[in-house]
């Protein structure tokens, strides 16, 4: 609900008891290690929840309030004991579909005209979650990484600072080759909506990925930016791929990845890049969806230089399995080992670093 | 921003009167565009010619997929032999029946030859549909080792039979037996099992990977116990490895308790583990699904109703968790991954975990490195076919290659998604042992079975539940009233959960305080009180008038019954149904679908429930309903599944679209294939009311199922259901004892004096008029059995003022008992009155076993052709008197005259429905009765009548009974009018003393009596057999041992006999353990006339410890001198008792090799 990549959407939790272990306080102390929010983001970016069977009463003890009266507080409106399974057979069949929540009298009056819908897929909600002003998490860090925040997840942050990353995050259509050799590597997270609103994005990105040979790493939105900047196409999907139970499969190995292997990933799109053969000169496919065979993701190839990857899945996760958040140990350490090279120095500082991300993954509301 | 509340197809779905907003805010809106592109199509064309390729609905998928899947190799196998788990017994129940079944359909699709050893014959993978050899032997290491002589299989399968066959896998790999005949184990590797089995190299080998496990010392003698635990500090648990469920384990606060449970566990287990006890704990259970190539994934998760300390087996559980949040789900699922690739699982596995309630600690309690009761249950509740899948992952696929089953287009290697809750009870069998055995449980399990309830609430699928586990509950009710009932929340035992109710119900306890006492997460208690506020409000509306339509619908959703409405308004069951009706208030169909309807199903695995406004299958086929057997309890259990699966297939195989219900996980019944339509649902009036409304099918088949359908068919009958086969007034008449007996008077058939009493006197006077012994039959029981033989008129007093009461109300039925007679079952099937086909087995014991429990001989023994026709002729006689159309079974008795003349015959009881033998008859006669009786029940193929029991064989079978004394502390083994067995199984042999050999070792834990050792002899010296199994005893060089002077005389007068008396302390059970090991005891034999008076009963302590001490215990005269004769027989034989290389005993054949045919 606090991942600001459902901004504007209404949630359909498939899972009917919603709420059994309620909401946690999202203050959180800002130190080195954190990102100042226990959840995804400052608070609920969806527009509102549907649910089979709500909890009045929670029980955990890290909850401070019931999701009604967290969503009450947020201005944001759920339904309850509704048949979420029919409408999830709705959504399967005829896609992602403009809605309004409605009861009691509402409800009984005659639906309004079609035209009245507003369609928020039509407008940048990038630049609606995007950081305005840039910041700086974890300033110690050793490699020194530069995030483009279409709507980033706090646990993407959480990944990189707790990986010993100093994480500056900018504006979405901020222009990073104006500041891009003080960076050890660039990230770009994920985001909702169309990815072809961040035209500005796509371009600088492509003069980026042209010009620079540093890592890069984009999940989902990110991920699409990268495709269309590396010359991909993208389609909105009926349904898109949603959930925490998506299998992927790995084309090719690479850091934590290996190749013919599935995992199961998380996973919130509508849009996806276009599976072409061949693929642009320098590119190779790097996950498919075992489903649907859409683009899971994206790299570099080893004859390019480059060390550039996209996933279209969240490795982060927050929620979904773990299966893939390694990702972010190979991408930071990938970026501290090119660090050292370009140094021409072997500290070897950069290894001696411990995974402590693991367990240490916030909150979010949905269980599998 | 736009503001303007605009409809779509999609709100019309959110009904306005039910649905209610938790946070009322703006309205809200979302986006859509018209699709641009479908999920792909499912293509054709396979790529890779080894055809390692992603199982996908998308071309593109597979064909990318063929350069990049691993090439794992398949190993090359033809033939691979499977081990069953045997008798059902506490701790490994049908659930074994289920997962063997699965895996044997995935090698009959790889057309791999299956050969299966199991010596229950009641399950459905004992048959030739599966396995191309089927072996009725001991699943033990001897056993086994001599059928992979004989038939050289290319590998072997262990998984897939519980911690039996496991154990006898890891048996053969030391003996050498598989390297020697290079048998292949497939999956999960040796080395793996051992490392999940020893306690020791699982610490070891977690620790390696940073996983943290209950801190352990693995002990083998009381003074290491005691040191262990001071060094981890009380309270502590001890575990006994190497055994089934959790037996010989036990909490301990201090030392004395610690002293007492060691002594146990060691009585058991070579070794024991003492460990930190983490009571109060969360617990939870992931299942995990790992392949050759690594790719791992999670089926399901469960989450136990009851914190840590209670056996999962015994606890109330639920799926999929419903109390962690995100990170804690995943911080565990990570762990199972980690652990479970670490350990080189290849197949199905669950891992087992304690969680600290406040704060993100844990510990894995333990690894179960094969199929399990919780991969059935998470199987069945999820719709993921993990044994099918385990054995394909055996067989070298990987799971990316395999499908899922219910979507059929998309790859298995991914994890289901639940969009609905599935509440598991076990069902214990406790009270049938009257105050003997404690009701309380703990770290051993005791339960008998379990049900498994789907509903879209937690109180909806709570509620459903409960009612599964015993069809006289009508939901969450009060159904005990504990006096003391703070340590009733505090202390489980088997009714806690009635404990809760009472609490909330009647004593006002807040969740609080109940969660203080139990530790039953608030969760579970907050949607608990959410009935109990609903029952409120329910009466204090008064009438059922007043309930309005949004009241009746929240009711219903909260899983109330129709019945428990009723109670509550002073109304019936048929009057709320009828109002509900026409309120519009019915409930809905939803299907299991592991992807929560993301992608289309192709299986009808359903459920109903009243939390929907849409069904997801439409009612046009008009099946024919079979009801299953609901959950396996003492009296009922897998013979019935049995009986359900081959009627159901035979129903199919005559063109019809069929309709199962059931409830149970632990069966094949409920595997989603098995019917066009299963329904996972109560077996009670209003539900089977509801499905056959909504399916309007064509009728229902009663008599498979067992008892619980029958009690509902006169019911069903009378409410305009078409019930298929034998009339339900017959079924009533049958049951009643009244019209009963004159029916059979009518027919000429004879039967024991019986009458109704309905006070003491009037009991006396029936027992004086026919002479004592008389069985009596209380219709209402206080306390201990229900049914009991008394000998005099004392304990006739006795037993009918403080056990029962007897009143006008509460009569009771007295028949007279007839000593010394033999018992006989009749199994048949008939057409319209006309036998079409019987079978007559012998009892061994005496009457006054109960048949479920007794030993039952095929074809007889002793019956001469003149009985033989006679017994016919009483079974066509009531046949034809009840106008049978299906199954039917009779016990009839047999009493020699004294005079020479022809013996009695009498019948003393029968019921129009398939019994507990049927699949033993049809096994052994080789002629399927439940198909026979499927054609009689519709009216259509109806087979021609065949006298089986004219035709000769070379051939006898046995069945014997399976109990599980020693995970019922106290219980009394003994044999009586009331069942204590909780399954069985048989064998064949040349001969009866062959066979009985073969079913005695099948038995759990028998331990062959070795000549030159001890047996304690004991009881009722009036019986001939005392005498005579004492000489051929001392014959065989067995040395004989009493606690009794009486025995001791008795033994010592007979002629080259001699009986040692011995010192018997009968509290101290230390000091008797070393009795028994000083005298070298392998054997109690001990046949006392009744049970033990109390606890300090000399033969209640013989029998008692027999079975606490792992020796073999025979209690009944019958069966000891049949003992005696099979022993004999084996030692003249030679080769008994152990294994000798390349020496094939006779009764290593196959079932198609003694019955002649494949059938």
């Amino acid at each position: 609900m606090t991942d600001p990549s459902y901004r504007h959407q209404i949630l359909v939790f498939t899972t009917p008891l919603i709420g059994n272990y309620g909401v946690p306080s999202n203050e959180a102390p800002t130190d080195g290690y954190d990102v100042g929010m226990m959840l995804e983001s400052k608070g609920i970016q969806c527009a509102g929840v549907v649910v089979a069977d709500v909890a009045d009463r929670y029980s955990h003890y890290q909850a401070v309030e019931s999701i009604g009266d967290w969503c009450k507080r947020s201005g944001i409106p759920g339904i309850s004991d509704v048949d979420t399974r029919a409408i999830t057979t709705l959504l399967r069949d005829q896609g992602t579909t403009l809605g309004r929540l409605a009861v009691g009298h509402d409800a009984l009056g005659p639906p309004p005209s079609p035209a009245d819908y507003w369609d928020p897929s039509l407008d940048n909600l990038v630049a609606e979650v995007s950081t305005t002003e840039p910041y700086t998490l974890n300033p110690s860090g050793d490699v020194n990484i530069a995030v483009l925040d279409f709507g980033a997840k706090a646990n993407i942050l959480r990944s990189l600072v707790r990986r010993g990353a100093r994480v500056t995050v900018y504006p979405w259509d901020f222009d990073f080759n104006s500041v891009r050799d003080e960076y050890d590597g660039l990230f770009l997270t994920n985001g909702p909506g169309d990815p072809k609103h961040a035209k500005e994005a796509i371009s600088n990105v492509r003069k980026t990925l042209e010009e620079w040979d540093r890592p890069v790493f984009g999940i989902c939105m990110g991920h699409q930016i990268i495709g269309l900047a590396a010359g991909l196409d993208a389609y909105r999907m009926t349904f898109g791929n949603r959930g925490h139970n998506q299998p992927v499969l790995a084309l090719a190995s690479s850091g934590s990845i290996l190749a013919g292997r599935v995992y199961v990933t998380s996973q919130n799109h509508q849009y996806a890049l276009t599976l072409t053969d061949p693929f642009p000169e320098g590119w190779e496919p790097f996950f498919i969806n075992c489903n649907d065979s859409s683009v899971e993701g994206i790299k570099s190839t080893a004859e390019s230089g480059k060390k550039v990857w996209g996933v279209q899945f969240h490795p982060e996760s927050a929620g979904g399995p773990l299966d893939t958040i390694e990702m972010f140990t190979d991408f930071i350490q990938t970026c501290r080992d090119d660090k050292v090279a370009r140094k021409g120095s072997g500290s070897g500082l950069g290894s001696a670093f411990a995974d402590i991300g693991i367990f240490a993954a916030a909150g979010a509301l949905f269980g599998e | 921003m736009h503001r303007s509340i605009v409809g779509s197809r999609a709100t019309r779905l959110l009904q306005p009167k039910t649905a209610r907003a938790f946070s009322v805010a703006r309205p809200a809106l979302i986006a859509s565009t018209k699709p641009v592109r479908a999920v792909a199509q499912s293509a054709v064309g396979s790529f890779g010619e080894d055809g390692h390729v992603l199982n996908s609905p998308s071309e593109l998928a597979r064909r990318i997929s063929a350069k990049v899947l691993p090439k794992i190799p398949r190993p090359d196998v033809k033939k691979v032999v499977m081990l069953g788990s045997g008798g059902l017994s506490i701790g490994q129940a049908g659930e074994f029946d289920y997962s063997g079944s699965q895996a044997m359909k995935a090698l009959k699709e790889e057309g791999i030859e299956a050969i299966l050893i199991n010596p229950n014959i009641a399950t459905w993978q004992t048959s030739h549909e599966l396995a191309s050899e089927v072996y009725f032997l001991p699943v033990t290491a001897d056993y086994v080792a001599y059928v992979l002589e004989k038939e050289r299989p290319d590998g072997i399968l262990l998984t897939f039979g519980g911690q039996t066959a496991l154990n006898v896998g890891m048996q053969l790999d030391r003996m050498g037996v598989l390297e020697r005949l290079g048998v292949r184990v497939l999956g999960t590797p040796i080395r793996t099992l051992e490392i999940s089995e020893d306690r020791d190299l699982f610490v070891k080998a977690l620790n390696e990977i940073d996983i943290p496990v209950a801190m352990s010392i693995a002990v083998s003698s009381v003074n290491d116990a005691l040191k262990a635990a001071e060094e981890i500090q009380y309270p502590v648990i001890v575990r006994a490895a190497f055994t089934l469920g959790g037996l010989g384990s036990g909490f301990a606060d201090n030392p004395e308790e610690l002293r007492d449970l060691a002594a146990k566990g060691l009585a058991l287990s070579p070794q024991l583990l003492v460990e930190r006890s983490m009571k109060g704990w969360k617990e939870l259970e992931y299942e995990v699904v790992r392949d050759a190539a690594d790719n791992t994934i999670i089926c399901c998760n469960m989450e136990n109703f009851d914190p840590l300390g209670t056996h999962t087996g015994d606890s109330i559980v639920v799926a999929p968790s419903q109390t962690l949040p995100d990170d804690e789900y995943h911080m565990l699922r990570t762990a199972a991954l980690k652990t479970i690739r670490h350990l080189g699982v290849v197949g199905e596995c669950n891992i087992q975990y304690g969680l600290h309630p406040t704060s993100k600690e844990y510990r894995v309690i333990e690894v179960n490195a094969r199929l399990s009761r919780s991969s059935a249950l998470a199987s069945k509740a999820t719709g993921y076919p993990l044994a099918y899948t385990a054995a394909k992952l055996a067989l070298g696929y990987t799971l990316p290659e395999l499908p899922n089953a219910v979507t059929k287009n998309t790859t298995a290697c991914f994890e289901p998604s639940l969009d609905y809750i599935v509440t598991k009870i076990p069902k214990w069998d406790l009270a049938k042992f009257s105050g003997q055995v404690s009701r309380h449980v703990g770290s051993a399990m005791k339960s008998v079975g379990e049900v498994m309830a789907i509903g879209r609430t937690f109180e909806e699928s709570l509620q459903k539940a409960i009612r599964q586990v015993d069809p006289r509950y009508t939901g969450f009710e009060a159904y005990v009233q504990p006096e003391d009932l703070d340590y009733a929340l505090r202390a489980p035992t088997d009714t806690r959960l009635f404990a809760v109710a009472h609490a909330m119900y009647n004593k006002n306890y807040t969740v609080d305080q109940i969660h203080e006492l139990t530790k039953i997460d608030k969760w579970f208690l907050y949607k608990i009180d959410n009935i109990v506020q609903t029952s409120r409000q329910m009466k204090e509306a008064g009438s059922l008038q007043a309930l309005d339509k949004d009241f009746m619908r929240t009711a219903k959703r909260m899983g109330f019954s129709d019945l428990q409405i009723a109670e509550r308004i002073g109304s019936t069951e048929g009057e709320v149904r009828a109002y509900r009706k026409d309120l519009g208030v019915t409930p809905f169909v939803k299907r299991i679908d592991t992807l929560a309807a993301e992608y289309p199903a192709h299986t009808n695995y359903l459920y109903t429930t009243y939390n929907a406004q849409q069904h997801d299958v439409s009612f046009d086929e008009h099946g024919t309903m079979v009801l299953g057997s609901g959950v396996y309890r003492i009296g009922s259990s897998v013979e019935f599944d049995w009986c359900s699966v081959t009627c159901a297939r035979k129903l199919r195989d005559m063109g019809k679209r069929t309709i199962m219900i059931n409830y149970n996980p632990e069966t094949v019944s409920t595997d989603y294939d098995e019917a066009d339509r299963m329904y996972f649902e109560e077996l009670g009036w209003e539900r089977v009311m509801d499905i056959y409304e909504l399916e309007q099918a064509e009728g229902v088949v009663v008599s498979v199922g067992g008892q619980l359908p029958q009690n509902i068919a006169l019911r069903l009958k009378q409410s305009g259901v078409t019930v298929l086969g034998t009339d339900p007034d017959q079924i009533d008449s049958a049951e009643d004892r009244h019209k009963f007996s004159g029916i059979l008077d009518k027919a000429g058939v004879d039967q024991p004096a019986w009458t109704e009493a309905s006070s003491i006197e009037e009991a006396k006077r029936f027992a004086t008029e026919v002479g004592y012994p008389v069985l009596i039959r209380p219709s209402y029981v206080l306390s201990g059995a229900a049914m009991n033989v008394v000998y005099e008129e004392s304990a006739l007093e006795h037993n009918l003022s403080a056990a029962a009461s007897v009143s006008p109300l509460h009569p009771v039925v007295i028949t007279q008992f007839i000593e010394n007679a033999q018992e006989i079952d009749i199994d048949g099937v008939a057409y319209k009155g006309k036998l079409l086909l019987h079978a007559i087995s012998e009892h061994v014991e005496n009457a006054g076993v109960h048949s479920g429990d007794a030993t039952l001989v095929l074809p007889p023994f002793s019956l001469h052709d003149n009985d033989m026709g006679r017994l016919k002729e009483i079974a066509s006689k009531v046949a034809q008197a009840l106008e049978i159309s299906g199954p039917f079974n009779m016990q009839v008795i047999r009493q020699p005259a004294k005079d020479g003349s022809e013996a009695a015959l009498k019948v003393i009881e029968c019921n129009l429905r398939a019994s507990r033998s049927f699949p033993f008859v049809s096994k052994v006669l080789g002629t399927n009765f439940i198909e026979a009786a499927t054609a009689a029940i519709v009216g259509q193929d109806v087979p021609a009548p065949v006298d089986l029991m004219a035709v000769k064989r070379d051939y006898q079978a046995i069945k014997v009974s399976q109990f599980s004394w020693t995970r019922l502390p106290g219980a009394d083994p003994f044999l009586g009018v009331e069942m204590a067995s909780t399954g069985e199984i048989a064998s064949f042999g040349r001969n009866m003393q062959e066979a009985y050999w073969a079913a005695l070792l099948s038995t759990n834990g028998f331990k062959v009596p070795q000549a030159g050792r001890g047996v304690l002899m004991g009881g009722d010296t009036t019986k001939p057999e005392m005498a005579t199994v004492a000489r051929s005893l001392v014959d065989l060089g067995f040395k004989l041992y009493c606690s009794s002077a009486e025995v001791a005389d008795f033994l010592n007068g007979l002629p080259y006999v001699n009986c040692k008396r011995i010192f018997f302390p009968l509290k101290d059970k230390r000091k008797l353990r070393e009795v028994f090991d000083e005298w070298e005891i392998q054997c109690v034999i001990n046949l006392a006339k009744a049970r033990g008076k109390d606890a300090l009963d000399e033969d209640y302590v013989a029998r008692r410890n027999a079975v606490d001490f792992g020796i073999v215990l025979i209690n009944n005269a019958r069966c000891a001198q049949l003992f005696v004769e099979s022993l004999a027989m084996k030692m003249r034989q030679g080769n008994y008792g152990k294994y000798t290389e390349g020496r094939i005993p006779p009764e290593v054949h196959s079932w198609a090799e003694f019955v002649g045919a494949k059938v």
